[in-house]
């Protein structure tokens, strides 16, 4: 039983990083991002290359996979957000579709379709009572929770943090104040990009890396974002663990193929009774 | 540009039909017969794709689970049963229509981003149903369908038998298009997609007519997906892979959103496309790819729109005094 909540806890905490990055990008852009996945991957793949190609040490992997995360995100935004935004909401979707096929395509003849393991940083179990965990598991919390406390931090301490949350709150008003909406798109997907990295790399030694690793969480941090409510980064955060929670106690007391089904099943029933989410704001703009 | 006037065009159509009546006999290369079919078939789920997304505004990615739950259905039908292929012809397209109602009913209550997202739940989950059911739908291997048989003769060996099957149906779809375009459904949606608040004042119902257009649009690609599965012998989930959505989308977007023949340009287009750059084998999804954020940058009302506009430019600038005309 203690496992099971375990398990839920760490699979709730690498949620809750793939899906604040959407979250965000909700926020500020009103649309998101299907090559969220990829770039969930991305970062599986950048920690993979800098580790075992390269041998860099972990903290440095780690750092060098922020940067070109970041890097991606504004590719992101420059090629399939900007020339859109605004004017075709539709092509936004098209667009990061196509991007992520791309993406998914380059991983495939870059690095084989062959899985890959990526090593955690820290090796080795440890008894906490009855329960037993994986020291990356712990590091896991660790960094989610860090992260977490950054994100906070940025948003509420820093200039362009107060920049992201004017912009989520009304566009308008936040040009008439004077603040470069442009730049505050590019930031906002270079740091979804960073957040979804940072999922791939906790995501990494637990499942393995291939091309595709980050579409299915892509689909749940899709599941999450809607059930927490577009735009609400407590209801995400919330959500992250009631869908983590759902699919570990669903795959153990029913069956495995139960657990995709009904986080589906609860997302067709929010979808259709509540769709502003758990904590949203009810607005129905979209 | 062909949307102008029917009566003018008219000529034009029955020559072509009877052009596209003769393929057969002009083309006697088995491959590039299969790939005329495969445009067809891909051409089907596109043009009725448009018909809900660039008339109707319902941006969904649903036509591919429709297509999907046609092949599944008379690939099941055909298997557990042992009904005929002719047979998983209506089933599929009966089997795509209860799932337009299911998937539509509450999907259609929604827009924007919760439609797609909804939309593509549901196909996920239509996805993972088939994977849980594999007794019935034989799971990650697939299932094998039999080929359509008119008498003893089987259609295998007659791939212009397949095409005479697959045209009609294509040509269904664009006169279907065209009849709902022409019709109050398509004014009521057309008025929808440029304004639902408006639309609503004027008294349309916009959910009755998105959901009348949308299961029709699913019963017709349900045929196609039964036909596909009969066609290829075998269905499997990878009706179900990401790739295809891109490429069904780069379709309509490449041919034109919108637009009566684009989409099928769209399909000619992409299926040659995949062929032309067959030796490059795992850069043609690149290759689409980025095709598709091409086109969506430099030309995005679609090829065909792009080359009327070109044409419509280097006619006026023969004749500037008609400059205005020849801007619709």
């Amino acid at each position: 039983m203690e496992s099971l909540l375990f398990r839920g806890i760490i699979l709730g905490s690498i949620y809750t990083l793939a899906s604040i990055g959407l979250s965000l990008q909700w926020g500020v852009l009103r649309n998101l991002n299907f090559s969220h996945g990829a770039a969930i991957t991305f970062g599986a793949y950048i920690m993979w290359s800098a580790f075992n190609l390269a041998h860099f040490p972990y903290p440095l992997a780690f750092v060098l996979m922020i940067i070109f995360a970041f890097i991606l995100g504004i590719a992101i935004e420059w090629l399939t957000v900007r020339p859109f935004f605004g004017k075709n909401d539709t092509n936004i979707f098209i667009g990061t579709v196509a991007l992520s096929s791309i993406l998914g395509q380059v991983y495939f003849l870059i690095f084989g379709g062959r899985q890959k393991f990526l090593e955690p940083m820290f090796d080795g179990v440890i008894k906490l009572g009855s329960l037993r965990a994986t020291i990356h598991e712990i590091f896991t919390l660790v960094i989610t929770f860090i992260t977490l406390i950054i994100i906070w931090l940025v948003l509420n301490k820093t200039r362009i943090g107060l920049s992201i949350r004017a912009v989520s709150q009304d566009q308008v008003g936040a040009v008439l104040n004077g603040i470069n909406t442009r730049k505050v798109y590019s930031t906002t997907l270079g740091v979804a990009t960073i957040l979804a990295g940072i999922a791939g790399v906790l995501l990494g030694p637990i499942y393995y890396v291939s091309p595709h690793m980050g579409e299915a969480p892509m689909v749940k941090a899709f599941i999450i974002v809607i059930l927490g409510g577009l735009g609400s980064l407590p209801g995400t955060i919330l959500a992250a663990f009631i869908v983590a929670f759902v699919e570990v106690f669903v795959g153990i007391s029913i069956g495995v193929t139960w657990a995709p089904l009904s986080l589906f099943i609860i997302m067709v029933i929010i979808l259709v009774f509540k769709p502003e989410g758990l904590l949203g704001v009810s607005s129905r703009k979209a | 540009m062909l949307t102008k006037s029917s009566n003018k065009m008219r000529p034009v159509y029955i020559v072509l039909v009877i052009l596209l009546l003769l393929v057969p006999l002009i083309i006697r290369d088995d491959y590039l017969m299969h790939l005329i079919i495969m445009t067809c078939v891909w051409g089907i789920v596109a043009t009725n794709w448009n018909l809900t997304l660039g008339y109707g505004g319902m941006f969904h990615i649903a036509q591919l689970t429709f297509f999907a739950v046609g092949g599944y259905a008379s690939g099941i039908g055909a298997v557990t049963f042992g009904a005929s292929p002719w047979l998983g012809l209506l089933i599929g397209g009966a089997a795509a229509m209860a799932a337009s109602l299911v998937i539509g009913l509450p999907s259609l209550r929604v827009k924007g981003i919760y439609l797609i997202l909804l939309t593509y739940a549901f196909h996920n989950g239509v996805s993972e149903l088939v994977n849980h059911f594999r007794d019935y739908t034989g799971g990650s291997m697939g299932l094998l369908v039999p080929a359509f048989e008119a008498g003893s003769v089987s259609f295998v060996t007659h791939p212009s038998y397949y095409y005479y099957m697959v045209l009609p149906l294509l040509l269904f779809s664009i006169i279907s298009t065209r009849l709902i375009e022409k019709s109050f459904i398509g004014k009521a949606l057309m008025a929808t997609r440029d304004s639902e608040v408006l639309a609503s004042v004027s008294g349309i119902n916009p959910y009755k007519y998105k959901l009348v257009t949308f299961i029709t649009a699913a019963f017709i690609s349900g045929i196609a997906g039964a036909f596909y599965a009969s066609y290829l012998g075998v269905i499997g989930p990878e009706i179900f892979s990401f790739s295809l959505i891109v490429n069904g989308l780069g379709m309509i977007v490449i041919g034109g959103m919108g637009t009566l023949f684009g989409p099928i340009a769209g399909s000619f287009i992409i299926t040659f496309f995949m062929e032309v750059f067959s030796s490059l084998e795992d850069f043609r999804p690149i290759l689409v790819g980025a095709v598709i954020i091409l086109a969506l940058l430099y030309a995005p009302n679609g090829v065909v729109n792009y080359l009327g506009e070109m044409l419509a430019k280097i006619k006026s600038r023969k004749l500037p005094g008609q400059a205005r005309e020849s801007g619709e």
